[in-house]
């Protein structure tokens, strides 16, 4: 399983990889969503991204958006993870092709509730 | 005024705080005004204009990086203080703006700096919950600043 966490935080990276590498993901992080589009081409399949919303260079929306308008990544499977709780933006984040949303702050087990909900099982 | 108290913005930031880190904050305690002490601010604008702000002392700013990123206290770097304040005020503000806004507000990156200057008093539009965290103080702010801008 792997998956890519992007995060301008270091901070909840090392969080999301904490949570996530005990579940048998192998995880690549980037600190933007440009970083974020150069390790997804690098690391060829991916299961899951994890993707926050309010980052510099390009946000997560943009970054979402730009995977959905590429046919290899249509069906890949997108967590939003962020402080964003406004129902008008997760709405416009849902309409771009996000699959789900962590909302900050969460335990562990809500992250592996929402990759249940969209279908990402772990070993 | 906002419609958000002490008492919310206390419950809020314990829950933050509970949730990322496990840490339990507790009532104020007397700052020691020497102290050097480390400051963390989002802005929120649109609709609204505000701003939050996390001030706490460095002990406890190197004792938060600990937990956060998982490392001995004598591993941490300021880049961890830094990523680590800045983490948890944003996780704060983008609640915060939650409860404030009903439409379209943006949240801007955290910004973490260190200060040695006196601590100034509270603006009237300003709220606080003053916490503490490991009997140091772990103080949250929340100032209304275009009420601010129009008042300066």
């Amino acid at each position: 399983m792997k998956t890519l966490i992007i995060d301008d935080s270091r901070a909840m990276r090392r969080i999301l990889r904490q949570i996530v590498e005990p579940l048998g993901f192998q995880v690549t992080e980037a600190g933007d969503g440009i970083e974020g589009l150069n390790r997804l081409v690098e690391m060829g399949h991916v299961d899951v991204v994890f993707v926050d919303w309010n980052m510099p260079v390009m946000n997560g929306l943009e970054f979402v958006r730009a995977i959905r308008a590429h046919a290899d990544y249509q069906t890949l499977k997108v967590v939003m993870v962020t402080s964003e709780t406004e129902p008008s933006k997760m709405a416009r984040a849902l309409m771009s092709g996000v699959d789900e949303f962590v909302m900050k702050p969460f335990t562990p087990q809500i992250l592996v509730d929402k990759l249940n909900l969209i279908g990402v099982t772990m070993a | 005024m906002f419609p958000i108290d002490e008492s919310m913005l206390s419950q809020l930031a314990c829950d933050v705080c509970g949730t990322m880190l496990d840490v339990v904050l507790a009532g104020p305690v007397s700052a020691n005004a020497d102290a050097v002490r480390w400051i963390a601010s989002v802005q929120i604008s649109g609709e609204i204009a505000a701003t939050v702000e996390i001030e706490t002392d460095l002990v406890i700013a190197r004792w938060i990086a600990c937990r956060m990123f998982f490392i001995d206290v004598f591993d941490v770097e300021e880049d961890h203080l830094r990523d680590a304040l800045g983490e948890i005020v944003n996780v704060i503000g983008g609640n915060v703006k939650g409860i404030l806004s009903g439409g379209e507000c943006d949240l801007s990156l955290p910004n973490v700096e260190e200060t040695c200057s006196l601590p100034v008093a509270d603006a009237d539009h300003t709220v606080v919950a003053r916490l503490s965290c490991e009997g140091l103080p772990f103080i949250v702010r929340l100032t209304e600043t275009r009420c601010a801008a129009l008042t300066a």
